[in-house]
């Protein structure tokens, strides 16, 4: 029970966070919310037991990619004034909709599932502390060997996916730099 | 099948409170450690006067006098500053500082009340990567107050403080995958545990032995990690004022060196658990002890005995790493910023993965045949 | 096996949890005693922006070198290339040779990027 109830309280914070994080004025504190989002995230990919994924989304989400964002507004460095916000426009607001409604569906389906099969039939209701001593010992062996037999092609083209996004950042931060110093 | 346990939920408090203890008063006693081999090296005498009543105690009443004074100053936010980010800038790395103490391994276990409880405050499936976790958001406080400072020095000292731990971070993380398959697991104490063996007859099973370059580049990036000298350019004088630290003043100021020291106290206790067998005595395993105490005193109560003995030697080990880290600072001057960012992508990451990927093929020759 | 004891009764993110908050109310606490305790004379001369007492000649709102964007950007995917490294690692007996080969065709791969990355001179900052 403690576990259903922590996930909650999170999942509910997570959400109310975002909601936040879309309507501040200044990007950092938009950033740093998302920051706390993302530990959040962590914390219930650990309650439900993915260690490994808790850990790493905290290396890779909270402390490497918000690094890179809060490194872009640093560097811009923009004052409020100068980040004009253009109104919100039909296309804008169908597409929120349709986010919305997604988003209504897929709870709905959840939560129609836990009433519809009753609160001790479903998996996620009925699983157990997944910190109990037998089960804590394998999780990120288990992790790792999937990995590396079932979804080795995916393993491996997530490494020249990376690759893609190494030169891919180069080629355009070098680029830039080289026209800078033509026009200049 | 364990059930939530009121000794459990007692002994994970008092783990914790240790570790925010000792984490906590890293800052003071290191303050003046420092100063006092600074003027060892200096040939001065460094602070010997302040004691506590008459007693002068080669002057270890300084640290409480400095934080009296922290104290009395007068806590002003510049105006021009952006106040919500300056004032919880400083909190940061106490946060991350503090928290990483809950993964510090003090001992294997003892027996309270027919439980085993873990001498390891929170001992999760992802073993020390909780520590790397944490650490890793302590960027956030530098380039915070960089920022919300609002001053040109402190951004740029903010900005060069983040990317070099952001840098430093790829070889750290690299350096200690060997160590995980040498040992196999993720887990401090076993590997700790492990440790404790005998190598070729005479040498401590120490993870230094199996991985010696593991071991340097982890040291060099710790020193990197925790922004201290010859890595600290961040706060160099010369050219920053006192970088992202230049608008702050009195305790904020100094909650930032809490939360370093703590952090690099948690640093070493990582390499010594790692590199140089944690709690465990060389070549006299807990173990063995355990074997030879039992007979007379009970295991339960051996266990008990064998708790102060581990912590002491843990302490022990760190101090003097620590104390390595205080003559490195006084002895090898400041790089220049090109200089450190080349030594990080340049130098240290390569070797990191030629060092793992060797280690990874005679490790598999051993192993495997 | 008698090593790896694990008997933990309570969800290891509570103290993590706890341990948090605890940091930031010690972090907030301890900042905020010297509010009450320290004087208040603010002067002109200590409302100015720092700057070794010279007059201020240009404020910090300006750009930075998008080196530091850079740096952080190929942090990230080396961050992500050891995290996989990590999971190889921990599983290294039971996969034994494939794994090493596995993980080869990884660095490999990754050592091309790097080469690029040398060879463009991304990671020079002089």
């Amino acid at each position: 029970m403690a576990i259903q109830i922590s996930f909650l309280i999170m999942g509910i914070l997570a959400v109310f966070l975002s909601g936040m994080m879309i309507t501040r004025k200044w990007p950092v504190t938009a950033a740093m919310l998302l920051i706390i989002i993302m530990m959040l995230l962590a914390g219930m990919y650990g309650v439900l037991g993915a260690h490994f994924s808790a850990v790493a989304q905290i290396i890779v989400y909270a402390g490497a990619i918000m690094v890179v964002f809060v490194f872009v507004i640093m560097l811009l460095n923009l004052p409020p004034e100068e980040l004009r916000y253009g109104r919100i426009t039909i296309n804008e607001i169908i597409l929120i909709g349709i986010g919305f409604l997604g988003a209504l569906f897929l709870g709905t389906k959840v939560g129609l599932g836990y009433l519809v099969s009753g609160l001790n039939s479903t998996t996620l209701i009925n699983a157990r502390p997944p910190y109990y001593p037998a089960e804590m010992n394998e999780n990120v062996k288990n992790v790792s060997t999937l990995m590396f037999t079932d979804y080795l092609w995916a393993f491996e083209i997530v490494s020249f996916l990376i690759l893609a996004a190494i030169v891919g950042s180069i080629v355009i931060a070098k680029k830039a730099k080289v026209n800078n110093a033509k026009s200049s | 099948m364990v059930e939530l346990s009121l000794t459990q939920i007692i002994s994970t408090i008092l783990l914790m409170l240790l570790g925010i203890a000792v984490g906590a008063q890293v800052a003071p006693i290191m303050s003046w450690v420092e100063r006092r081999q600074c003027a060892i090296i200096q040939r001065r005498l460094g602070p010997n006067r302040v004691g506590i009543f008459n007693f002068r105690i080669f002057g270890l009443g300084q640290p409480i006098a400095d934080a009296i004074k922290l104290l009395f100053k007068e806590d002003f936010v510049p105006p021009y500053v952006h106040k919500a980010f300056y004032v919880m800038a400083p909190v940061v790395p106490v946060i991350t500082g503090l928290a990483v103490t809950v993964a510090i391994p003090w001992g294997s276990h003892v027996v309270v009340n027919n439980q085993i409880v873990n001498l390891q405050a929170v001992n999760l499936n992802s073993g020390f990567l909780l520590i790397f976790a944490l650490s890793s958001l302590a960027v956030y406080g530098v380039t915070l107050a960089g920022w919300s400072s609002n001053n040109k020095y402190s951004l740029l000292g903010g900005l060069r403080a983040s990317a070099q731990m952001v840098s430093y971070e790829v070889a750290m993380g690299m350096s200690i995958i060997p160590l995980v398959f040498i040992w196999g697991t993720l887990d401090l104490q076993v590997m700790i545990s492990r440790q404790s063996e005998i190598l070729f007859g005479f040498l401590p099973n120490w993870g230094l032995f199996h991985a010696p370059v593991s071991f340097i580049i982890f040291l060099v990036t710790i020193f990197a990690e925790t922004n201290r000298l010859p890595f600290d350019l961040a706060e160099s004088e010369g050219e920053l004022v006192a970088g992202f630290l230049t608008e702050y003043g009195a305790m904020r100021w100094s909650l930032f060196f809490l939360g370093e020291y703590s952090m690099m106290f948690v640093m070493c206790v990582l390499t010594v658990s790692m590199f140089f067998g944690g709690y465990e005595i060389p070549w006299i395993s807990q173990h063995l002890l355990l074997d030879l105490l039992s007979p007379t005193f009970g295991e339960a109560l051996t266990r008990w005995i064998l708790l102060p003995i581990g912590i002491g030697v843990l302490l022990l080990k760190v101090v003097l790493l620590m104390w390595f880290f205080v003559q490195v600072r006084f002895t090898i001057p400041r790089f220049r910023y090109d200089q450190l960012m080349k030594l990080g992508w340049v130098y240290l990451l390569p070797i990191a993965l030629v060092n793992l990927v060797v280690t990874a093929i005679i490790t598999a020759f051993i192993k495997f045949h | 096996m008698e090593h790896s004891v694990h008997y933990i009764g309570m969800n290891p993110y509570l103290p993590i949890l706890l341990i948090l908050i605890f940091g930031l109310a010690l972090g907030l606490g301890v900042s905020g005693v010297s509010l009450f305790l320290g004087p208040k004379k603010p002067n002109q001369h200590k409302l100015e922006v720092y700057e070794c007492g010279l007059p201020i000649t240009s404020t910090a709102e300006r750009r930075f070198s998008i080196k530091f964007y850079l740096t952080a950007i190929l942090f990230i995917l080396f961050d992500i290339e050891t995290i996989f490294m990590y999971l190889w690692s921990v599983a290294f007996d039971y996969l034994g040779w494939f794994g090493i080969v596995e993980i080869g065709i990884f660095v490999a791969t990754l050592a091309i990027g790097y080469i690029y990355v040398l060879k463009r001179g991304a990671l020079r900052w002089d």
